[in-house]
């Protein structure tokens, strides 16, 4: 439960700041200023699940005075560098976003109080940033050209990060059968895959593939080295320059408390 | 405005009941994203509604823009 939240947090941490970054720079003025929007609202959900991880396991992880490595984040990996182009912005805000949300989902009905009373207000909204990155995508595979193919190539990377996030199938099932998430994770990564590929004309230029009725990623992800502290397979961590950024470590001498 | 943007009005109320104001314009490629762009650039009050209008589907009733049924010098 703690691994959960702390991963949910650190990855809304991170998709913050790569909203907020893109508050400048973006196709269009009414982009930047959702992206930044966006950008609060993540670190708002961040805050949130900061203050229950403090509360209810006496663990700090907000970021001015969170001093972990970048090995030590539980952030999904499509987050650890600079996004390099608005392709990326649109990936994570259709898969790593949605795929947040579908987490947090699971957790709308539990008895886990701290955590289920905060879920509606983070959901409702969470409406936007996926109505934004549906029309992005629409956007994109209309265009053509490079753009669809750097926003195809971005949603490729970012499925797979977000498909490492949600474990290897069964991981959560005490969590289930206890009752504390409605949804095991197998099934939410099941779902984002099919929401994810109703987007795009052909799923198969995203690496994804039908097996039976349900969408998978193509090539098969090995869970060994699975990190179900962290809820990744990649070993990294987000860059220390974006840390520094987070944490604001260049302006320590000013911090008032 | 880029390439295949249009202009959405955008009209919102405080108490539900009130008629709805004008409160500004946006650019956006379609519908669907103009109304996300709405809810985040005026988000300054907690608005009851809100609705997002194409300019182009706003026709004005003056006068002054309905045809003439004839002019003085003859012509349509």
């Amino acid at each position: 439960m703690k691994g959960t939240i702390v991963a949910l947090s650190d990855s809304k941490l991170l998709l913050g700041y790569h909203y907020g970054e893109w508050t400048f720079g973006p196709p269009a003025i009414e982009a930047g200023i959702a992206a930044c929007s966006m950008a609060q609202e993540e670190f708002g959900h961040a805050r949130l699940l900061n203050g229950i991880l403090k509360r209810e396991f006496d663990l700090e992880v907000d970021p001015l005075n969170d001093t972990r490595p970048p090995a030590a984040f539980a952030s999904i990996a499509f987050l650890d560098r600079p996004f390099s182009s608005w392709a990326d912005v649109v990936a994570a805000n259709s898969v790593v976003d949605y795929a947040l949300s579908l987490e947090l989902s699971a957790f709308e009905r539990s008895p886990f109080e701290p955590l289920a009373k905060v879920v509606d207000k983070m959901l409702m909204e969470e409406r936007f940033h996926f109505a934004h990155a549906e029309g992005w995508v629409r956007l994109m595979e209309d265009r053509g050209g490079a753009p669809r193919e750097a926003t195809r190539a971005s949603v490729t990377r970012a499925l797979r990060d977000a498909a490492a996030f949600f474990g290897h199938p069964g991981h959560d099932a005490a969590l289930v059968e206890a009752g504390v998430k409605s949804s095991p994770d197998d099934s939410l990564r099941d779902r984002l895959f099919a929401r994810i590929a109703g987007l795009f004309e052909d799923p198969v230029t995203i690496g994804l593939r039908k097996t039976g009725a349900a969408w998978g990623v193509a090539e098969p992800v090995d869970w060994e080295g699975w990190d179900g502290a962290r809820h990744r397979l990649d070993p990294g961590g987000p860059e220390q320059a974006i840390l520094d950024e987070l944490r604001g470590t260049k302006n320590v001498a000013f911090k008032t408390a | 405005m880029a390439r295949g943007e249009q202009v959405f009005e955008v009209f919102c109320r405080i108490v539900p009941g009130d008629p709805m104001s004008h409160i500004g314009t946006l650019n956006a490629p379609d519908i669907e994203l103009a109304r996300v762009y709405a809810w985040k650039i005026y988000d300054e009050e907690d608005w009851a509604d809100m609705w997002v209008v194409p300019r182009t589907a706003i026709v004005s009733a003056h006068p002054a823009h309905l045809p003439r049924p004839a002019s003085p010098d003859g012509g349509p």
